[in-house]
């Protein structure tokens, strides 16, 4: 491949594009398929463990405290994670006219760099080495290496943006940006730690006690306002107006949507430590921003929503785009669910229940998987040259499959979670509690069954998905008679 | 007064500051003269010569 970088002029003076770093984004693609199946298939055998203990298999390597970490990371850091590098390095592209900074070597060094920060995370959960911070779990050795990784893919990003040839920085790389900058500014804070020796694995934080705790969820909220949100309004922003084939509703709303999302989010962390040591007004502080972040987020789903305006019919020939406006309605829902749990006299009724799993997971299934499923369904013929995915019928089995078994999931969670509220705070008429808690942990036992049911159906659909995308790049088909125009590579 | 003695007190205004900033963004973003120039950035992705 040649390094030809910018934009050739043509002689008729039309700008051609120039020749795009697209292999390492197809392998970026092929992990993000990858580790989706391997983080919902953890789910869904950890989803079990709660519902069938036995599963535990009486091994140190296979209960639930070691899965869950290999879970919440291969989803959010390896399916997530990959999903955001590799259309980050898309978009960038694209909507600046360049290709990527740095030369192959170094966007290569990303991909593999980062597959073996997922590897070494999760081995050693498995083999029970944890910082013990949630989503934070990684120990030093394996923070360091991701910092090194990071840096590097901040380097290509920025420096793509600096070599562009399209004048506007369009507002999809703001949010690219925004996620790569934030993520490493609390990857930082967050991991400070003086390790026990050299050659072991085990450290000690720099914080301690209730400053240990509000640096930890000003991490973890904000993992999941930059990483789990920025990181896709992103993918929103760009994949969306692509597949409607028209301009997002209003380029204006997306600036306030992406300053208002950056001047609030980053003081919501506190809203997880409720009634605990935190001081109260920092705990109010968190709760007021929390609200506030309602407006951005409607915000950002009016603009993503009204985008389709006009378009709307598209939904039912193309599957890919039904799974892009489903997950901005999913956006939409858990973001308004979001700030109500974050009121004080509801989270006393909702912290450390199920009803938080619950929003979680229709915040990372409904909006993060479904916007990334959307992503893909584009992404994956264009990039293999392709006119369309080997079957749209089984993408729109894998939409309905997978919508069935998000609705499962969050409606059980709910009800799990405010009945496992409403035990834990049930008084007697003589000032005792009503129930013990593994009366609460029984009474849980059918709605971690239809939890595990909800999870099979998300799974299932997502092998649906990668048979369909295994199929469409394995097909014979001449390419695709627009893209053959492009130099060849 | 000093200067060193005014600064807790401007810091303790952040909201203040950042309010004033964010309002500025907004006006900004929508002022009316700019309708026009930001409304066609949005037609960026739009503009691929691949396809």
């Amino acid at each position: 491949m040649t390094a030809i970088a910018s934009a050739a002029q043509s002689s008729t003076g039309i700008r051609r594009a120039p020749i795009y770093a697209d292999d390492v984004i197809r392998a970026f693609m092929i992990a993000t398929i990858f580790w989706g199946v391997v983080a919902f298939a953890a789910g869904v055998y950890i989803a079990l463990q709660l519902a069938f203990p036995v599963l535990n298999l009486g091994l140190e390597w296979t209960t639930f405290g070691r899965l869950r970490p290999v879970h919440t990371s291969a989803a959010i850091f390896a399916f997530g994670g990959n999903a955001l590098l590799g259309t980050s390095f898309h978009v960038v592209q694209r909507t600046c006219r360049a290709r990527l900074w740095g030369g192959d070597a170094l966007s290569w060094f990303v991909f593999w760099g980062y597959q073996a920060f997922i590897v070494l995370a999760a081995t050693g959960y498995v083999l029970g080495i944890s910082q013990g911070k949630e989503y934070a779990e990684p120990e030093w050795y394996v923070d360091l290496w991701l910092t090194l990784v990071w840096v590097a893919y901040l380097l290509i990003f920025a420096g793509t943006l600096l070599k562009r040839e399209e004048p506007h920085i369009y507002v999809a790389n703001w949010f690219y940006l925004a996620f790569i900058l934030t993520i490493a500014v609390l990857h930082i804070g967050n991991n400070l730690a003086v390790p026990v020796s050299w050659f072991g694995s085990k450290s000690y934080g720099a914080a301690a006690g209730v400053q240990d705790a509000m640096i930890q969820w000003w991490y973890g909220h904000n993992a999941v306002g930059f990483f789990l949100t920025a990181g896709f309004l992103g993918m929103m922003y760009y994949f969306i107006p692509k597949r409607a084939e028209r301009p997002v509703y209003s380029y204006r709303l997306s600036i306030i949507h992406f300053w208002a999302l950056i001047f609030l989010y980053i003081w919501a962390g506190p809203h997880h430590l409720h009634y605990t040591a935190l001081p109260d007004w920092a705990q109010t502080l968190g709760m007021t921003f929390s609200i506030m972040l309602w407006m951005p987020s409607w915000g950002g789903m009016i603009n993503g929503l009204m985008t389709l305006s006009g378009a709307w019919d598209k939904l039912r020939t193309d599957p890919g785009l039904r799974f892009s406006v489903t997950a901005v309605g999913f956006y939409g829902m858990s973001t308004f669910e979001g700030p109500v749990m974050s009121i004080k006299a509801v989270n006393s009724l909702s912290h450390y229940t199920d009803w938080t799993i619950g929003h979680v997971h229709s915040g990372a299934l409904g909006w993060v998987a479904f916007i990334v499923f959307g992503a893909l369904y584009y992404l994956v013929p264009f990039l293999w040259k392709k006119q369309d995915v080997w079957s749209p019928r089984l993408a729109s089995w894998h939409f309905w499959i997978s919508t069935m078994g998000i609705v499962l999931y969050i409606t059980s969670m709910w009800v799990s979670g405010i009945m496992q509220g409403l035990m834990w705070r049930a008084y007697d008429e003589l000032g005792f509690l009503q129930y013990s808690f593994v009366e609460s942990v029984a009474a849980m036992h059918p709605f971690y069954v239809i939890r595990a049911l909800g999870g099979l159906l998300f799974l299932t659909g997502a092998l649906l998905m990668a048979y369909n995308f295994w199929r469409t790049i394995r097909q014979e088909e001449p390419a695709r008679a627009v893209y053959a125009t492009t130099p060849a590579e | 007064m000093d200067w060193n003695s005014l600064y807790p007190v401007l810091k303790s205004l952040w909201v203040i500051w950042f309010f004033v900033l964010f309002t500025g963004i907004v006006a900004w973003a929508l002022w009316p003269s700019r309708r026009t120039r930001l409304q066609e950035y949005g037609s960026i992705p739009l503009r691929d010569t691949e396809n």
